[in-house]
């Protein structure tokens, strides 16, 4: 027997959308990157027993029944200006694109009920493959998936590993096993480096006073999961009521928007009378590999929520939390994000 | 030349915009509820005060 090691993972998924909740991406809408972390997107399937039910003459289960189906999970990677991109697209869920090959240009904004926009997040299905084909260890497919939140993570140092980001997704509950993906070839990624990093935060350029020491910048959609078992939502095989219940929609909850730092502290730095005074301004993030390639995060106003004095490495810093507000015209956030792949989030 | 994009208006009441495709733009834009929508064809105006070939070819018939 050979063994499988999990090194031979391969994943792709939906760079473009869905048409909607139950529709595939096909292998064209779809592109394979690579990620970092072990987890796979196991389809769980939640049973309940009879146990409880009187009328049996004891305690114990006769019975079991499929009863819904769950699908989440995790990507890890190094910040690249293509996942950068889909994170965004899908993260915030309304993009506009822009540009022509190799400068696609995708500005994307959370979707706002209020102005008409949809609570649905777009949908994209995600496919895990080891040896698919005739000695098949697993080839599946989540179907109807959406991004749960993503979270950068901008640190000091030398290597790859100082720009990261995590993205969390969750699935309807819909699967194909197999695929019938036929996997396409892997993405060429440019990475967004530490050392690209522009960084205005509240008036103070971080980068030029050369105080940036971390960052974290995230977004969560809290999903409302369970408000997607609605009566009617559909079953794993249609029309058949054992297969296990799935969801028909995915819309987000209450969203949070998070940033925080640390940055040396010294003589003039001004995090604590900004705290005291509640002064607010927006919150500029840049990352570039290129002029094609690139991601531009822009808080549109935050104030300090927490700073604290504490110490990195022996020297002094202090540690902020801001509170991301509503701007008046420009809303929570917006993300520019370059790349050379087209259609992402269409 | 400077990029643009099309946009269509919430709740599709209104006319599609053509918008220069910077975030200055679109992001005010997109938070007021306008998407991406496929770029709008120029209008055509029909000259009908000049006849055209079938009004020529009636003409004809009727002679």
């Amino acid at each position: 027997m050979s063994t499988t090691r999990l090194q031979e993972l391969q994943i792709c998924f939906g760079k473009q959308k869905q048409t909607d909740i139950q529709t595939a991406n096909t292998a064209v809408q779809m592109w394979q990157l690579r990620k970092l972390n072990a987890q796979l997107s196991n389809p769980k399937l939640n049973t309940e027993n009879d146990a409880e039910e009187f009328g049996k003459g004891h305690e114990f289960a006769v019975q079991s029944f499929q009863t819904s189906w769950d699908v989440n999970g995790t990507l890890e990677k190094y910040l690249s200006a293509e996942i950068a991109a889909w994170a965004m697209a899908f993260g915030l869920g309304k993009v506009v694109k822009s540009g022509t090959a190799p400068n696609f240009t995708y500005t994307a904004t959370p979707l706002i009920p209020s102005a008409g926009d949809d609570a649905e997040l777009p949908y994209f299905s995600f496919v895990e493959q080891i040896r698919p084909g005739a000695g098949v260890v697993l080839d599946r497919m989540a179907i109807g998936c959406v991004v749960e939140g993503w979270t950068i993570s901008i640190g000091s140092g030398p290597g790859r590993a100082n720009s990261k980001i995590t993205v969390e997704f969750v699935g309807s509950g819909k699967f194909a096993e197999p695929s019938n993906i036929v996997m396409p070839g892997a993405t060429l990624e440019k990475l967004l480096p530490s050392a690209s990093l522009t960084l205005s935060i509240n008036g103070v350029n971080y980068v030029t006073n050369k105080n940036i020491v971390s960052l974290e910048t995230a977004w969560k959609n809290n999903v409302r999961a369970d408000g997607g078992f609605y009566p009617g939502s559909g079953f794993q095989t249609p029309g058949d009521a054992t297969s296990g219940a799935i969801r028909g929609r995915l819309e987000f909850g209450n969203r949070q928007g998070t940033l925080k730092f640390v940055a040396r502290f010294e003589n003039g730095s001004s995090e604590l009378t900004k705290l005291r005074s509640q002064t607010s301004g927006t919150a500029t993030i840049g990352l570039s590999y290129d002029a094609n390639s690139s991601l531009d995060i822009t808080w549109q106003k935050v104030s300090f929520a927490t700073a604290e004095v504490g110490e990195t490495d022996g020297i002094v810093t202090v540690s902020v939390d801001c509170l991301p507000m509503w701007h008046e015209t420009n809303g929570i956030v917006s993300a520019v994000a370059k790349c050379g792949i087209d259609n992402i989030g269409q | 030349m400077t990029d643009t994009v099309w946009l269509s208006p919430p709740h599709g009441e209104g006319d599609p915009q053509e918008v220069e495709a910077a975030p200055q733009a679109l992001v005010p834009l997109m938070i007021a509820g306008w998407s991406q929508c496929l770029p709008q064809q120029e209008e055509t105006h029909v000259d009908d005060t000049t006849p055209g070939t079938a009004d020529l070819l009636r003409q004809a018939e009727a002679d």
